[in-house]
């Protein structure tokens, strides 16, 4: 038997789902060398991501408003869904409830859900789900300023940063007194190659503005919808919509407008698109929801940026989210998926459940620096088909 | 010309102004067996055949490549593909090469260590317990293996 150099194990390798990389780690010691590498690694994403081969959906299942469990599901072809199995997630406490904030290649972020929005304690983790291996990120205290009585959570998102190959995490605090519009914000962030954090001088924008949507990571920015000139710190935005995007190599933060200009929606939910900020919104309860492609991606000094409207799309769906090219879809009404026209491009959409899910995808990959396991006490449980009946 | 490492021959001669017919000049190729090279003739002719056929449909030309290489799957055995993906890669002709290396990933996916190292006639080189280490980090990926 002739041996194959290692360019050719390298190019078979590089094909294989995760599960059997990991199998065969034990096969030899330049094995091991060869798939632990950093270049493999990258050339195993490219392919991940090249093929679909691997896609998977992580599903959290939301009940009356709040997040339990979380579900992985396969999903390599379009229009078809495997099994969900549920995921042993690492935050998992008596009591505690554990949201994801967001993904990102093969990494999703989750931290401790509480409608508390004082409480700032909240653990926060990144987690390779198909690895099962996870980091819990050092707890980081804050530094309250003289002069504030208050304290809650701004915003915490994660993202990929491109130029550095490094995953971090933004944790804003603002400082307030009850009443009063001032704030002043303390911005940190935690890069998981040093596996640390780092306070930035870097500050949230002074304007008064008030995030509207979720973040979402886009070659290498962290982006929101916010509202711009809402007076006071109201729970509910007014004023114009704004994105704001925080870049996460140089750390600046940057504000422009959006491609629509109106009024701040509830419900504004950001998500990307073939690669470009898709804006979907939820006007009211009940009303029809708008999708939006942002095309040009503006500059702050241009502030103006091109976007097209998703024509063509059912009326009964009740969320949507983003999946590489895809738009899924989740309805009342299971119906064969069909194409809708947007302009000259073709706008491929899959209708996938109709039980209230939030959905992230993750691409399988091998991602470990050296990680806690999530140890022999783990087990994905088979769950019943979520993806047959209506139940 | 698909096999490039021949192509590169003809390109050397010309260049080396030596007067030959094409129809007559004998190439050597030391490293390939008879075998695996009138297969991948065959595969290289099916080719050129249905990307002609389908000219401009990109798709037609995937789908029957696709049917193509299944029913030739079916005819090679495992232990042959290392054989082709050396003569693939000797000759330069990538379309088989990734063809036969997607297969031979596709016939390890599921399987044992013993298996594969059989397969790539490899030995286990790790110190004492370090096997044994790796084997517990990721018992869970030793799960639902095909039986040897």
């Amino acid at each position: 038997m002739s041996h194959l150099p290692v360019e050719i194990i390298t190019e078979i390798l590089s094909r294989l789902p995760v599960k059997s990389l990991l199998r065969f780690l034990c096969v030899s010691k330049s094995w091991y060398a060869l798939i632990k590498h950093p270049d493999f690694i990258k050339l195993h994403l490219h392919r991940s991501i090249e093929t679909n081969r691997d896609r998977t959906l992580i599903l959290e299942k939301v009940t009356d408003g709040l997040p339990h469990y979380c579900y992985s599901v396969h999903f390599p072809i379009e229009n078809h869904f495997d099994k969900a199995f549920k995921l042993y997630q690492p935050l998992y406490r008596r009591g505690k409830l554990v949201s994801i904030l967001d993904c990102c290649h093969s990494l999703v972020c989750i931290h401790h859900f509480t409608l508390e929005i004082h409480h700032c304690t909240n653990e926060i983790a990144i987690w390779n789900p198909l690895i099962r291996k996870y980091r819990i990120l050092p707890p980081e205290p804050m530094s309250k300023p003289s002069g504030f009585n208050f304290s809650k959570y701004n915003e915490i998102a994660f993202g990929y940063d491109l130029c550095n190959d490094d995953y971090k995490v933004l944790r804003v605090i603002a400082f307030y007194n009850r009443g009063q519009p001032l704030k002043e914000f303390e911005v940190k962030v935690y890069s998981l190659r040093w596996h640390s954090w780092r306070k930035i001088e870097e500050q949230w924008p002074k304007k008064e503005c008030t995030v509207s949507s979720n973040s979402v990571s886009l070659n290498g920015v962290l982006h929101w919808s916010i509202a711009e000139d809402t007076p006071y710190d109201m729970d509910i935005p007014l004023g114009v919509e704004c994105l704001l995007a925080f870049d996460l190599a140089i750390e600046k933060f940057l504000v422009f407008k959006t491609p629509v200009q109106r009024e701040v929606e509830l419900g504004t939910c950001l998500e990307v698109l073939k690669g470009q900020l898709c804006f979907i919104v939820t006007p009211d309860l009940g009303a029809e929801i708008d999708v939006w492609l942002m095309k040009e991606y503006g500059e702050a000094k241009k502030n103006r940026c091109e976007g097209v409207e998703i024509q063509n799309l059912p009326h009964w769906f009740r969320t949507a989210t983003c999946v590489g090219s895809l738009l899924l879809l989740d309805g009342d009404n299971v119906i064969d998926p069909g194409r809708a026209e947007e302009q000259e491009e073709e706008m491929h959409y899959v209708i996938f459940r109709r039980i209230l899910f939030y959905a992230f995808c993750v691409h399988e990959v091998l991602v470990v620096p050296e990680w806690d396991d999530l140890g022999a006490s783990v087990h994905s449980m088979l769950v019943e088909e979520f993806l047959k009946n209506d139940s | 010309m698909k096999f490039c490492a021949v192509k590169q021959y003809f390109d050397d001669e010309n260049n080396n102004n030596i007067t030959s017919g094409a129809s007559t000049t004998m190439i050597p190729l030391p490293n390939v067996e008879s075998h695996p090279l009138a297969i991948l003739i065959t595969y290289c002719k099916k080719h050129l055949k249905i990307k002609a056929n389908n000219a401009d449909n990109k798709k037609e030309t995937e789908k029957e490549m696709e049917q193509y290489e299944q029913e030739l799957l079916k005819k090679v055995m495992p232990q042959e593909l290392t054989e082709l993906i050396l003569a693939a890669n000797y000759l330069n002709f990538k379309e088989a090469l990734d063809f036969f290396c997607r297969a031979v990933a596709s016939a390890i996916q599921n399987k044992s260590i013993e298996f594969v190292r059989k397969f790539f006639g490899l030995e286990s080189d790790f110190e004492l317990g370090e096997e044994e280490k790796l084997r517990e980090e990721f018992a869970w990926s030793f799960e639902g293996v095909d039986e040897d």
